[in-house]
């Protein structure tokens, strides 16, 4: 099932990475991009490679933010992470060429790492469907705040936009069944507002929305988790369901019931399961 | 004499000095020296040993740092000091 919430760590701060696996988050992202400064890299790398090494994070999944494609530390995030047993990688500023690159060193490394592409640039907007159709790539992720300024728009008042740009993120990565994740909301004072965003993610049709703050991580679980409401009327769909075996469709409560409705039912019951 | 550090005074961090020197020698302070103090220097010398090092003068502020993170600051520090004396 897809990952709800996705926690960022700096990777140069040893008291936030050692407590990883306390916040709930069904994955981390040990981040060595923007969050660590250029002369501390080389810190950050050894600080991950260690710690994944020596107390490797309880139940939930690990990835790490290495730096792009063309940036000069691409090559030795790749090599730092040689023996780390990781889920996967997070590719910033994610292009189909970069994510081909990414997938050619994957390939030479013979790493099965997974690819997580962040799409936060005009071109890598216009390029998510191409990226989401690469066997390599698991999911789809937007950043609103480097497309913000890619684009010179205010991030903050931008609805229209990002909300473009959000709806092509999770409608370029659900239509090759990959996870589409929302971006994280900066602010930490406005908590409605990030609620909100939280909630649009979910009707947008987003699988899961990333953070940079640990109190963030329990509102994106209970959001993209079924509701009560989600899971009596998928109880209620099965049971009639199998009372009507042979029949293709039915009524249910005036409405007509068929197979994509049970099989949606199917999937609500299954990710409530999967969580228990 | 090169010098070069690694790390922070922050909480769970240590901040790693090391200097070129002409015999190894290794200083720890840390906020919980009496616990801890001999642990730190036995770990130190056990990477100084198995990173092959030059002759160092090692201080180490710690601030209650877990194993992986003395190993790392060091393992960092150290390569900035090649990097410095090359």
């Amino acid at each position: 099932m897809p990952n709800k919430s996705y926690l960022f760590i700096s990777g140069n701060k040893p008291a936030n990475i050692q407590n990883a696996d306390i916040f709930d988050a069904d994955a981390v992202i040990f981040d060595v991009e923007d969050a660590v400064a250029p002369d501390e890299k080389d810190a950050a790398r050894q600080l991950i490679r260690h710690y994944l090494s020596d107390l490797y994070p309880k139940d939930i999944n690990v990835y790490v933010r290495i730096n792009g494609v063309d940036s000069v530390w691409f090559d030795v995030d790749f090599a730092s992470l040689d023996k780390a047993a990781i889920n996967g990688i997070i590719l910033p500023k994610a292009t189909d060429a970069s994510i081909s690159a990414c997938e050619q060193k994957l390939n030479k490394t013979k790493k099965d790492w997974d690819v997580i592409a962040l799409i936060e640039s005009p071109r890598g907007l216009t390029e998510a469907t191409t990226i989401a159709a690469r066997p390599v790539v698991k999911a789809l992720m937007f950043g609103a705040e480097d497309y913000s300024l890619a684009m010179n728009i205010d991030r903050q008042f931008a609805d229209m936009a990002l909300n473009h740009a959000r709806n092509t993120v999770a409608l370029s990565a659900k239509a090759y069944g990959k996870e589409a994740i929302d971006t994280p909301y900066p602010d930490m004072r406005d908590q409605t507002c990030f609620e909100e965003e939280t909630k649009t993610a979910r009707k947008m049709g987003f699988t899961g929305k990333a953070c940079i703050h640990p109190a963030h991580v329990p509102f994106i679980n209970k959001t993209f988790f079924p509701t009560d409401d989600e899971l009596v009327w998928a109880e209620k769909i099965i049971t009639a369901a199998e009372k009507h075996p042979n029949e293709g469709v039915f009524a249910l409560d005036g409405k007509m019931i068929d197979e994509p409705i049970i099989a949606h039912a199917k999937a609500i019951l299954a990710e409530a399961n999967q969580d228990e | 004499m090169y010098t070069a550090s690694a790390g922070s005074k922050e909480s769970s961090d240590c901040l790693i000095t090391v200097r070129t020197a002409e015999n190894t020698k290794v200083e720890v302070t840390s906020i919980v020296d009496p616990l801890y103090h001999d642990q730190i220097v036995t770990l130190i010398n056990q990477i100084l040993k198995s990173y092959d090092a030059p002759r160092v003068h090692i201080f180490c502020e710690d601030r209650g740092a877990l194993d992986y993170t003395i190993k790392a600051r060091l393992k960092t520090a150290l390569e900035r000091l090649g990097n410095h004396a090359e």
